[in-house]
């Protein structure tokens, strides 16, 4: 099972369905804030509720700020920053990027859904560009849907779905070596033999 | 040998060149069985005599490099520790990030042909893909260990294929359970006429069955050719004529791979949802002892980010935090992490985290060609970036032509071709 | 006494109806580690030989509790009772030392103050202990005072007498009132092969009802009482590295922690501010940061502390994380604090220091470092006492004070607390020996001068799974022999 078939969906309720994806995007202040700020994006798609922070050059995003957004209840993230070569800071969305990148790879493969982080690289100030982005953006945090895991305090939001993964038992894992009897110290001192 | 390990530490402890020698040293430990047991436990000596305490063998899996940033250690003026391939690569990468000084540091380094760990063969899994068996750096080098558990000289390389020459015994935890005498002799168990014998729990007559489907990595010839040659596919749990065939020729492919990207395939494999509940079943059961931070060489930060407080970063007591806590270590040990494993040994829950670090450095290899701890010249990763070119190396993401192109982080990069 | 018997097959019977009345708890393996889990079925069972990897402690001290939720309006702070299940739970297959543990854990939270989360979850809990089959091979709990086969705080106590029988054995009023209930599963005789029946032991066992002890704990306290500083404890310590694992994995240690977690409003902002909830976590006195207090901005106590007869007073640094009871001043100070509930902030801080009273051995015993440990005891104590951090007096009071009287006392000796402990980041046991021979020093010392009994139960745990092969055995027996040598 991997998203909500349409049939899920229209099981819900009509609180349930009232989910507006929440997006918090990290702009730098240059670039892309320049971009954004001017840009009449009109009412979003899926009337989604989008948080700006502004930074002051994109390689300031620590890694740890996406996860604390999605901790805090937000559904997907945007890092923006300057496109290669109109960095303010010669060199800060290179990091950005370099981090921000390898760190996405790692949440994908800890089973993060990669539709719900995003990054962009405008040109100076360009308005269409900031616009086109965030409609995609919108519409793929939209597909993926809400993300409740990672909130702490699940009863906090009550306007969001319940968790639609199957129940997880702890014993749900891939058994990476079935059938080794260990009969070595593994130095783990498995307790007592087998 | 043990004794040449010792003379050299008695040495450099009697001609004051060092004031602490950090190495294995054995301890009869005392349990409810009859025998007491050996184990292997880090000793730290300070004189002369004490160089009889250490030792050498196949069971020192231990990264003592994780010892140099302790402060206690560090106000010695001068250390001498012993560190097999593997551990002087974290050694290296301390030395690049300054955290120690080269010259206030003595490796007496060790040609290691593989140490125990939890893996069918028996071999730490690093030791499969282990390039290292003599360390990069070294001042004293000691020869190769003594094989307390196993006959075998060293850890199967990738793609080898060996007889099972009395090493299977654990593994073949049954028969293959295909009629008929002689179909085991040489395969699972040991010696080629089958007079050997080990766990393997069926009967020699495969009237009974077992789980072999691991195991049979040998070439056993036995009498029925077909069957036996090389792949083991109709052996296990195969006929004897080898026309079915069982789970062995799956797994016979994994074992010719078997190095540390094994398991990190098959994660990568799964869905992303799988690969989520996953993980969220292996954090659910992260009791946050820290273990696995405290012995990672590479985690030397005086004030962990997890351990913040003012303001509060990462979360305890919650799913979240545990999965907040692991991703931003795996995340902070990319391009550092030498993926010694010992964070995964130490876990009290036996959480896989060496997935994680395993992960990370495959992806900075792929993306930047790097690889940590090769050499203690080479700078840190993190530390130099440059920016080599317009078009950053690891593809831009950019919206060109009215399309929305992601680089390659949504199309390929994962085997299952980006599947959700 | 009455002595019945079950059968496997019986439990297996049994399982579902307890099921729809209560939670069952038994050891299933959760990866490959064993531990104790609610289960659902009888299957997920597992019948183990030996003991866990996990002691079932985190059923009667959650490693993550929630206290009190809080919710900000502005400058107020309104707290509400989370939403606690304590549904009545029976926990099935915890050996003799894992609840000879629970003597550890009820002197500790209810000896000197109630604690009330605890005791919620202690009396509603039914313990079915089994005695052990063979020891465990890290096992020494005849030398601390415990055997294979006793049935302390046990309710019901089965005893494997082999052909998938035990024998039963209702140890408490709560046993007898659940057998009364499920009699029906329950058989008058055993119906065994032979003609009598015997528990299953191996030799081993056998060796250990006689007792056997590999070390004295009157010997072990005798030399601690006078050995505080010792180079044995820096060799000895030399190899820790400092993680919780021992800690946490051990049934008797109880060392916990406060934090705030929360969360500002959504964007929509209706009600802004933060909302969160404050937890009481495990915490290792192996951290280096155990006992660390940090008080920027708490010195901002208002006098208006000075009326905290009632516990109800002002304080800054609202949703912030606390550490070791004190309230860590976040600084930014999210606004004040009314004391909604003045009962649970006062009581946290009893518990906090009654913590530190005994994690610290606070002012008990050993003057010769007693001004650095009761003043620790005085620090996370918190809001007790003066804190003037001013030798034994106030570490004495500190554990005292603190400890008793969960609720008024320590609000009221809140008030006194003028902002003198102005500690910043403050760890007195800064160095791994120190904090090593801490918890040597809390389990055969300071324990048994606080509650006159060792806090061990010899379950070996911390032996079987220290990353480094640490050996409680290896230092007990080291400390034995030093104490004959000298």
């Amino acid at each position: 099972m991997m998203v909500p078939s349409p049939d899920i969906v229209k099981s819900k309720t009509k609180e349930q369905r009232d989910w507006h994806p929440r997006i918090v995007v990290f702009l730098c202040k240059w670039c892309s804030y320049s971009g954004a700020d001017p840009a009449d994006i009109g009412p979003l798609p899926h009337e989604a509720l989008i948080e700006i922070i502004r930074v002051p050059c994109s390689g300031r995003v620590d890694p740890l700020f996406l996860l604390k957004c999605f901790e805090k209840g937000a559904d997907g993230v945007l890092v923006s920053g300057c496109s290669i070569g109109s960095c303010r800071n010669s060199m800060g969305n290179y990091h950005a990027q370099t981090k921000l990148k390898t760190f996405r790879t790692l949440l994908e493969f800890c089973g993060f859904d990669v539709r719900r982080i995003h990054f962009s690289w405008p040109p100076p100030s360009d308005c269409e560009y900031w616009a086109k982005v965030v409609d995609n953006v919108v519409s793929q945090v939209a597909e993926a849907g809400p993300f409740p895991d990672m909130c702490p305090i699940p009863d906090m939001y009550p306007n969001r779905y319940p968790n639609i993964y199957p129940n997880m038992s702890s014993n749900m894992y891939p058994n990476m070596y079935p059938n080794t009897s260990l009969n070595l110290d593994t130095y783990r001192y498995s307790r007592g033999g087998k | 040998m043990s004794t040449l390990l010792q003379e050299k530490a008695r040495e450099l402890l009697d001609q004051n060149e060092v004031s602490l020698v950090i190495g294995y040293g054995e301890f009869f430990r005392r349990t409810t069985d009859k025998s007491p047991q050996r184990i292997i436990s880090p000793v730290f000596i300070s004189k002369p005599d004490e160089a009889k305490s250490l030792i050498w063998n196949d069971h020192c899996v231990y990264n003592l490099s994780t010892y140099l940033i302790r402060k206690e250690v560090k106000a010695h003026r001068r250390i001498a520790l012993v560190a097999k391939g593997c551990d002087v690569k974290s050694i290296c990468v301390l030395i690049q990030e300054n955290q120690i000084k080269r010259n206030n540091l003595v490796i007496i380094g060790l040609t290691c042909q593989g140490v125990v760990g939890n893996t069918p063969h028996g071999y730490a899994e690093k030791c499969y893909s282990c390039q290292l068996h003599t360390p990069n750096l070294y001042d004293i080098l000691i020869p190769a260990q003594n094989r307390r558990s196993t006959g075998v000289t060293h850890a199967p390389e990738r793609g080898e294929k060996r007889d099972c020459a009395g090493n299977c015994h654990e593994i073949c935890q049954g028969s293959c359970h295909g009629s008929g005498q002689g179909n085991h002799e040489g395969n699972c168990q040991g010696s080629r006429d089958g007079s050997g014998h080990g766990n393997c729990q069926g009967s020699r007559d495969g009237s009974s069955h077992g789980n072999c489907h691991e195991s049979c990595q040998g070439s056993g010839q036995g009498s029925n050719q077909r069957s036996h040659q090389g792949d083991c596919q109709g052996n296990c749990q195969g006929s004897r004529d080898g026309s079915s065939h069982g789970n062995c020729q799956g797994k016979i492919d994994q074992l010719d791979r078997m190095d540390q990207m094994d398991r990190v395939d098959m994660m990568d494999r799964m869905s992303s949802i799988e690969r989520w509940l996953f993980w969220k079943a292996q954090f659910s059961r992260c009791i946050r002892c820290y273990a696995c931070r405290n012995i990672c060489p590479l985690c030397y930060c005086e004030r962990c980010i997890a351990d913040k407080s003012n303001p509060q970063w990462i979360e305890k007591g919650s799913l979240s935090g545990n999965l907040s806590f692991h991703i931003i270590r795996a995340f902070h040990l990319a391009g550092r992490c030498t993926n010694c494993g010992e964070c995964e040994r130490v876990c009290p829950m036996g959480i896989p985290l060496s997935l994680l670090t395993r992960k990370m450095a495959q992806v900075v290899k792929d993306l930047f060609q790097f690889e940590p701890g090769l050499s203690p010249g080479i700078k840190p990763f993190w530390g130099n970036l440059q920016c080599e070119s317009e078009q950053s190396v690891i593809g831009e993401e950019s919206f060109i032509n009215g399309k929305w192109n992601n680089g390659k982080w949504n199309q390929g990069v994962w085997n299952n071709g980006g599947k959700r | 006494m009455i002595t019945r018997f079950i059968t496997r097959n019986s439990i297996r019977e049994l399982i579902p109806n307890l099921l729809t009345a209560f939670h069952v708890v038994a050891p299933v393996y959760s990866g490959n580690v064993t531990s104790f889990k609610r289960i659902s079925s009888y299957e997920e069972i597992k019948w183990l030989d030996y003991n866990t990897d996990k002691p079932p402690k985190e059923f009667f001290l959650p490693p993550s509790d929630d206290i009190f939720q809080f919710q900000q309006h502005g400058k107020k702070i309104v707290l509400t009772e989370p939403v606690n299940h304590h549904a009545p739970r029976i926990i099935l297959g915890v050996r003799p030392c894992d609840a000879a543990a629970l003597t550890v854990l009820d002197r500790v939270f209810t000896e000197k103050g109630i604690d009330v989360l605890y005791t919620a979850l202690r009396d509603n809990t039914l313990v079915i202990g089994q005695s052990c089959p063979k020891p465990g091979r890290d096992c020494f709990c005849t030398s601390v005072g415990i055997s294979p086969d006793e049935s302390r705080n046990m309710d019901i106590m089965l005893t494997d007498i082999g052909e998938d029988q035990f024998l039963v054995n209702l140890v408490s009023s709560k046993g007898e009132d659940f057998f009364s209930y499920f009699s029906h599963f329950f058989q008058e005789s055993a119906e065994m092969s032979g003609s009598g029946y015997e528990p299953v032991q191996t030799r081993e066992v056998a060796v250990y009802l006689k007792k056997e002890k590999i070390f004295d704990v009157r010997v072990i306290k005798k030399w601690l009482d006078t050995h505080f500083e010792n180079p044995f404890w820096a060799d000895i310590a030399a190899r820790c590295i400092g993680c919780g694992a021992c800690t946490f994995l051990c049934p008797t240690c109880h060392c916990f922690d406060f934090t705030d977690e929360s969360v500002v409003q959504p964007i929509d902002h209706r009600n802004g501010g933060y909302k969160g909830v404050r937890r009481r976590i495990w915490d290792s006195c192996s951290f280096d940061h155990f006992t660390q207090t940090s008080f920027s901005g708490a010195a901002s106590r208002t006098g208006a502390e000075a009326e905290a007869g009632t516990g109800a007073g002002v304080w800054t640094g609202a949703a912030s994380r606390t550490r070791a009871g004190t309230g860590e001043g976040d600084g930014a100070g999210a606004g004040t604090v009314t004391r909604a509930r003045a009962g649970a902030e006062a009581w946290a801080g009893a518990q906090a220091g009654l913590r530190a009273g005994t994690g610290a051995g606070a002012g008990a015993g050993t003057r010769a470092r007693a001004g650095a440990e009761a003043w620790a005891g005085a620090q996370a104590g918190l809001r007790v006492g003066t804190g003037a951090g001013a030798g034994e007096q106030a570490g004495l009071r500190a554990g005292t004070g603190a400890g008793a009287g969960a609720g008024t006392r320590a609000g009221a000796e809140a008030g006194a607390w003028a902002g003198a402990v102005s500690g910043a980041g403050h760890q007195r046991r800064t160095t791994q020996e120190q904090r090593f021979r801490q918890r040597i020093m809390h389990k055969f010392k300071y324990f048994v001068d606080l509650f006159q009994r060792v806090a061990c139960v010899g379950c070996g745990r911390c032996r079987s799974l220290c990353p480094v092969g640490i050996d409680l055995v290896e230092v007990l027996e080291t400390i034995h022999d030093l104490f004959y040598q000298s």
